[in-house]
């Protein structure tokens, strides 16, 4: 804006809201923004538009801090669904830092490293990709117990899903990618099959070596397994039901014990994968398994 | 009030709040030690950037997980780009962009959780002058505005950056930078009248906030 008159005439005869808004941001030009200041002085319906505009730039600048409150005569606040607050806060960056940390380089702490090695995340393309094995995984068997954790509800595998990534011999340079989406996803031929295949899962994790910091390099962050997996959970909290008005491609939830601890599968129709059949690897704190070149499933493991 | 500013400091908007930092020239220095391989540089680096990056994937995506998984991945972008990273612009402002691209790849990717169309948002009618506006109603209202303009409004109001910075960070001329702004705000005014108690002024401006925003961009 460089010629207020302009802008005045856009808006028959007052400001219009670029003006108004670029005025409370101090970015107009200044003998623009001194005129603009002046018309609005004398005009009233021009400084009620400037103070509704101002009020909701307030109001989304109010968001800046969990728990803070809004201010102004007709605004209160209450917390934006934050319920661990500030501390919760500190702990997810604490938890996404440490994982990014561990996705860059297999260096020791201390030790220094290569930018530009970390795995991608699948955020450019959006291709979910597996990871090697973890040789530090360690037995589930024995984590599961020693922790007393249950082992969660099963996940699902996602659109985008690069399933050739996702065997045991995948890209080793493959992206931590832990969040998974369901948008088209794989399907069993039964409950039975899904149990006996992630009991083979499990097997074969536990084979993989010796045992390591749970979760290992490969791993992200729990926090937003946790997260994802209970939205899951709440998103097909009637899946069971739908399946048996909706008939085989419904998605469905299936019982399953994993190294005696009782879990709970979702599966999903309609994933197409290329992966070869009965591979398996770990994806962040799942299994994931490939069965018969079009099925898929990831089991939360549990720590 | 915008413009350049020190850097690390918070930042008052047009509506008087305090903001988000936009980052510090101290950065630089933790980007340095980084390149050289200071992996407890690289610690600090992400500590420093996590709030403000949460911040921007938090309210571009309107969902915690996905912003848990956006900020994440635009840590992961910010690693692996780091050494592209020529320090033409400030550290925080090229964050910034990546972080919302993140956040865009995130909306992209979780499309089952779209927002209905502005036109046909159902604005909560609250009776009583005095009833305050919730927070919670305010980040729904935002996560309904279109994606390009809801970035523009966030990287202002909530960042605090300038024109020129939001321009950069969204590669996108500063007219229209300015326009989406506006646009953007003036489609929050409806839901905020209609917070107030004034639900019929409500209905008509949320028609014409959203033929603006159907418009198109202003150059």
């Amino acid at each position: 804006v460089t010629d207020l008159s302009d802008a005045v005439r856009q808006g028959r005869g007052h400001l219009d809201d670029e003006v108004i808004s670029a005025l409370l941001d101090d970015e107009l030009p200044t003998v623009v923004r001194d005129q603009a200041d002046r018309h609005r002085s004398g005009c009233a319906r021009c400084r009620q538009r400037s103070d509704e505009l101002g009020r909701a730039a307030m109001s989304v600048a109010a968001l800046a801090v969990p728990g803070s409150a809004l201010t102004g005569s007709a605004l209160t606040g209450s917390a934006l669904p934050d319920p661990a607050g500030a501390a919760g806060h500190r702990s997810r960056a604490d938890l996404a830092v440490a994982a990014v940390l561990r996705a860059c380089a297999d260096a020791p702490a201390s030790g220094p490293f290569t930018l530009g090695e970390a795995r991608s995340s699948g955020t450019d393309t959006g291709t979910v990709r597996g990871l090697r094995p973890n040789p530090r995984a360690g037995s589930l068997r024995r984590r599961t117990r020693g922790a007393g954790v249950l082992v969660g509800v099963a996940a699902v595998v996602g659109a985008g899903l690069a399933v050739g990534g996702l065997h045991s011999g995948a890209d080793p340079a493959g992206p931590p990618r832990s969040v998974i989406l369901a948008s088209s996803l794989g399907s069993f031929s039964s409950p039975t099959s899904l149990r006996s295949t992630l009991e083979a899962t499990v097997a074969s994790i536990d084979a993989t070596g010796p045992a390591g910091a749970p979760g290992g390099t490969e791993s992200v962050p729990c926090h937003q397994e946790a997260a994802r997996t209970a939205e899951l959970a709440a998103a097909t909290a009637a899946v069971p039901a739908a399946s048996a008005v909706a008939g085989p491609e419904a998605n469905f939830a299936a019982p399953v014990e994993l190294s005696g601890v009782p879990a709970e599968v979702f599966t999903f129709p309609r994933l197409s994968v290329a992966g070869a059949a009965g591979t398996v690897t770990r994806v962040g704190t799942y299994a994931v398994v490939v069965e018969d070149g079009t099925c898929a499933v990831v089991a939360r493991l549990g720590w | 009030v915008a413009g350049r500013r020190p850097s690390g400091v918070d930042q008052v908007t047009a509506g008087g709040a305090t903001t988000v930092s936009g980052g510090s020239d101290e950065d630089m220095a933790l980007v340095n030690q980084v390149r050289a391989g200071d992996r407890r540089a690289l610690e600090a680096l992400l500590h420093g950037q996590y709030p403000r990056l949460w911040a921007v994937c938090r309210q571009m995506t309107g969902h915690d997980a996905d912003a848990s998984d956006a900020t994440q991945n635009a840590m992961m972008a910010i690693v692996r780009g780091l050494p592209g990273f020529d320090g033409r612009s400030r550290f925080a402002t090229w964050a910034y962009r990546v972080a919302v691209n993140a956040s865009l790849d995130e909306i992209r990717r979780r499309t089952r959780r779209a927002t209905d169309p502005l036109d046909e948002m159902t604005l909560p009618v609250v009776d009583g002058a005095d009833q305050g506006i919730d927070r919670v109603q305010i980040d729904a209202a935002l996560r309904r505005l279109p994606p390009d303009y809801r970035a523009a409004v966030v990287l202002r109001d909530l960042c605090g950056l300038d024109y020129a910075e939001i321009a950069e960070v969204l590669e996108i001329p500063p007219g229209t930078v300015r326009s989406r702004i506006s646009r953007g705000r003036a489609a929050l005014v409806p839901f905020l009248d209609a917070q107030a108690g004034h639900p019929g002024k409500a209905k008509t401006r949320q028609s014409s906030s959203s033929a603006a925003l159907r418009s198109g961009d202003r150059p």
